[in-house]
């Protein structure tokens, strides 16, 4: 073929492929699927429901002492963790026991993410409306919104794993009954030495005792790549009103002055 | 300049490493000695009184070879501290310090805050009994 005759048939060949792009048909309308009224909207706020056993809106501050027996942040009893699993557990406690961190991700500054963010000795904020509960974590301000509307979890499709995860609440007598899935398990881990796999999913059942100055959290754990059956361990918080959250970065620069997050503190 | 290491009871010491710390802290304190206390004593670089750390720089001289040294000390939470009588105020640039804390293992120039004796002799614990 001629120099002539190839540069006509390049040109062709674009003229083809703009007409194709031209007429091709544009998919999306900017629509999403039906999605549930939102939480904070006045036809769900104000729409007729059944009066909650209790409100848990409070300042909830980890209670150290009660919680020493089920391990402290970890969850205790612990389950029959799947030998890969194992592995790494046992790799993260020879590790601590050696002095150093393992994997700490928390200490640079990723989420603490659920159900390890219940666990800090920071005020969590919970504040209840008729639709929704949520949750601040003081420290890295993480926050959990928990729907109790009735809607169904959402479509994995368009709502992607969370550190938080997705969180349906409804109630049982007196107890709210919390399902979380669709965690994200980049850098995300449950206690020391145990990840947060793809299948997991956490039932909290949360209840307030004494007088409602105590909650009480029963955080069962199923996640069948991981450990063989359930893992529950039940926490307990004291209300504390009388203390306001205030701000708490992790922080790029506050790191620079904490050796304990340099690389030659951590195994990595 | 630093003093000798002090021993605690190390079952206990360790038993509230493994339990309480990691929910304390926005990272692991599992580096940190809690078995031993050392004396820091120097002059303040850097304090920043931020959450979720305070966190203290104290420059220490050595006084035979005249080199300096930074010492990293991460303490509570602005809260816990200000339970303890810490102020934002409470120390400046320039500001001569005794630090003790518990070091880290690696023997880096880091430690755990326990307590701080200022310029004027008041002692300052690093917290007042809880973090918040």
């Amino acid at each position: 073929m001629s120099r002539v005759g190839v540069r006509a048939a390049i040109l062709l060949l674009i003229a083809a492929g703009a007409a194709t792009g031209a007429d091709a048909p544009v998919s999306g309308t900017g629509a999403l699927p039906p999605q549930p009224p939102g939480a904070l909207s006045k036809e769900n706020l104000n729409k007729k429901r059944a009066k909650p056993p209790f409100d848990l809106t409070g300042n909830w501050m980890w209670n150290s002492q009660r919680n020493r027996d089920s391990g402290g942040a970890q969850f205790f009893p612990l389950p029959k963790f799947k030998p890969a699993v194992q592995a790494v557990y046992d790799e993260a406690m020879a590790t601590i026991k050696a002095g150093k961190a393992y994997k700490n991700d928390e200490g640079y500054c990723w989420p603490a993410g659920m159900p390890e963010s219940m666990t800090r000795v920071w005020p969590n904020q919970t504040i209840q409306l008729p639709t929704m509960i949520m949750m601040v974590q003081m420290l890295k301000h993480e926050i959990r919104w928990i729907y109790i509307d009735g809607r169904p979890h959402a479509d994995p499709e368009i709502k992607p794993p969370s550190y938080s995860g997705d969180s349906i609440g409804r109630y049982e007598g007196d107890t709210l009954i919390v399902d979380t899935t669709n965690l994200q398990t980049r850098h995300h881990w449950i206690q020391n030495g145990v990840p947060v796999g793809e299948k997991l999913r956490i039932i909290e059942r949360i209840k307030l005792l004494d007088g409602g100055n105590t909650m009480q959290n029963t955080i069962k754990m199923i996640d069948p790549d991981s450990w063989e059956g359930e893992w529950t361990s039940t926490k307990y918080w004291y209300r504390d009103d009388s203390i306001d959250a205030e701000e708490a970065f992790c922080l790029p620069d506050i790191n620079d002055n904490l050796l304990s997050t340099r690389e030659s503190s951590q195994v990595r | 300049m630093k003093s000798e290491s002090v021993p605690l009871p190390r079952a206990l010491a360790i038993a509230a490493l493994l339990l309480a710390a990691p929910a304390l802290a926005h990272h692991s304190s599992a580096m940190f000695d809690a078995s031993k206390e050392t004396e820091i004593k120097g002059v303040v670089k850097v304090f920043k009184f931020e959450n979720p750390h305070v966190n203290i720089v104290v420059t220490v001289k050595d006084e035979k070879t005249g080199t300096a040294t930074d010492w990293f000390i991460e303490a509570a939470s602005v809260r816990g501290m200000a339970m303890a009588g810490w102020r934002r105020s409470t120390l400046k640039p320039g500001d001569a310090i005794t630090v003790v804390g518990r070091p880290l293992r690696d023997g880096q120039p880091g430690a755990s805050l326990v307590r701080a004796v200022l310029a004027d002799g008041t002692t300052l614990a690093a917290n007042a009994g809880r973090n918040y």
